[in-house]
């Protein structure tokens, strides 16, 4: 059989995207393994890395494990961390403002929206930013905190914000 | 019978002639001159050099030359012509490939430096918490962390608000 170049071209091309969108869809792509890769390893920072597994087994915890006041904000709580497939957390107690604005200037505003920055009298910085797939939805928030400790969390799966605004309230309750 | 050997003329003529500035007519005088039996000694080592010339420019070249020149030009066209017809789809196919990809790599993938870093490279569960107990807490404190930032800001917002109402009440 002979295949016209037309053919060959539109095959080429599913070959090519089959492994980018696949990688779209990878759970694993998530701001610090972008942009902070070289903190992972540094000994001024504390990592923490919370499974998708382990976010599974939360649900089976009671709430005086959970260390939560009350059934609405545990219920708040299990239902982000159901959507959730992985949390990674650096912080560092030393520099924490000169690493607060390094880490702003080295995420890409392209690919990571701003969705609020706080900037208090004290000096404590508080930026949110999200980063949405292909079909518009959550794929990862950004939390970047200076002041005090510099703190970068990336939170991984199919986030919605109504969920988080709603344990916000809860935890203000 | 020749006349005079003028090597006044000469000399001028060759130093014009070595910077390009002699006309046809002076650069045969110069070749006549050459070619004459009693030409001085220090004119002998021009006589090669424009005897060279003036063979050079009387030879002419046969119809066989002609032909011979045309047949290859001709079989360098058809040779030619036959590669651009093999390779031009290939090459527009190629293209387009190439566009197609580099576009959807930059729309889907977040760019290129998503490309290069995938969570392979570090060994995350060397840092997970010892167990579900300690994992539920740091979640807690994450999300009261990301919760207390976001209800800063929302008062924050609504003091704004309420200052730029003030302002505008001032104004009525």
């Amino acid at each position: 059989m002979q295949l016209r170049p037309l053919s060959i071209l539109l095959l080429l091309v599913f070959a090519i995207q089959m492994p980018l969108l696949a990688q779209d869809n990878k759970d694993n792509i998530n701001a610090i393994d972008t942009y902070f890769k070289q903190y992972v390893d540094d000994d001024r920072f504390t990592v923490v890395y919370i499974s998708g597994k382990l976010f599974q087994m939360l649900g089976k915890l009671d709430k005086e494990t959970l260390n939560v006041e009350g059934d609405e904000e545990a219920q708040a709580l299990m239902d982000i961390a159901a959507d959730m497939q992985g949390l990674r957390i650096l912080t560092a107690e030393v520099g924490a403002d000169a690493l607060y604005n390094e880490a702003k200037q080295k995420i890409d505003t392209k690919i990571y929206q701003q969705l609020m920055t706080v900037r208090s009298r004290d000096g404590d910085n508080f930026e949110l930013l999200i980063r949405e797939n292909s079909e518009g939805k959550i794929q990862e928030l950004l939390m970047l905190g200076g002041g005090d400790e510099f703190v970068l969390m990336s939170f991984i799966g199919n986030l919605d914000l109504d969920k988080i605004s709603r344990l916000a309230d809860e935890f203000e309750h | 019978m020749h006349m005079a050997f003028d090597e006044q003329k000469m000399d001028q003529l060759l130093e014009r002639y070595f910077q390009g500035e002699t006309s046809l007519e002076e650069e045969s005088w110069i070749r006549q001159q050459c070619q004459r039996p009693d030409l001085p000694d220090q004119y002998l080592p021009y006589r090669s050099w424009f005897t060279v010339i003036e063979e050079e420019a009387n030879r002419s070249l046969d119809d066989s030359f002609e032909t011979e020149l045309l047949d290859r030009i001709h079989r360098q066209q058809r040779q030619a012509r036959v590669r651009r017809l093999i390779s031009k789809p290939w090459q527009v196919a190629a293209a387009v490939v190439l566009a197609l990809g580099l576009a959807t790599w930059m729309w889907t993938s977040d760019g290129a430096s998503q490309w290069t870093s995938t969570s392979d490279q570090i060994d995350w569960s060397q840092y997970e918490p010892d167990s579900p107990e300690e994992a539920a807490q740091i979640y807690r404190k994450a999300m009261l962390r990301v919760s207390t930032g976001m209800n800063t800001g929302a008062a924050k917002a609504a003091n704004k608000l309420e200052k730029l109402e003030e302002i505008g009440a001032f104004f009525k």
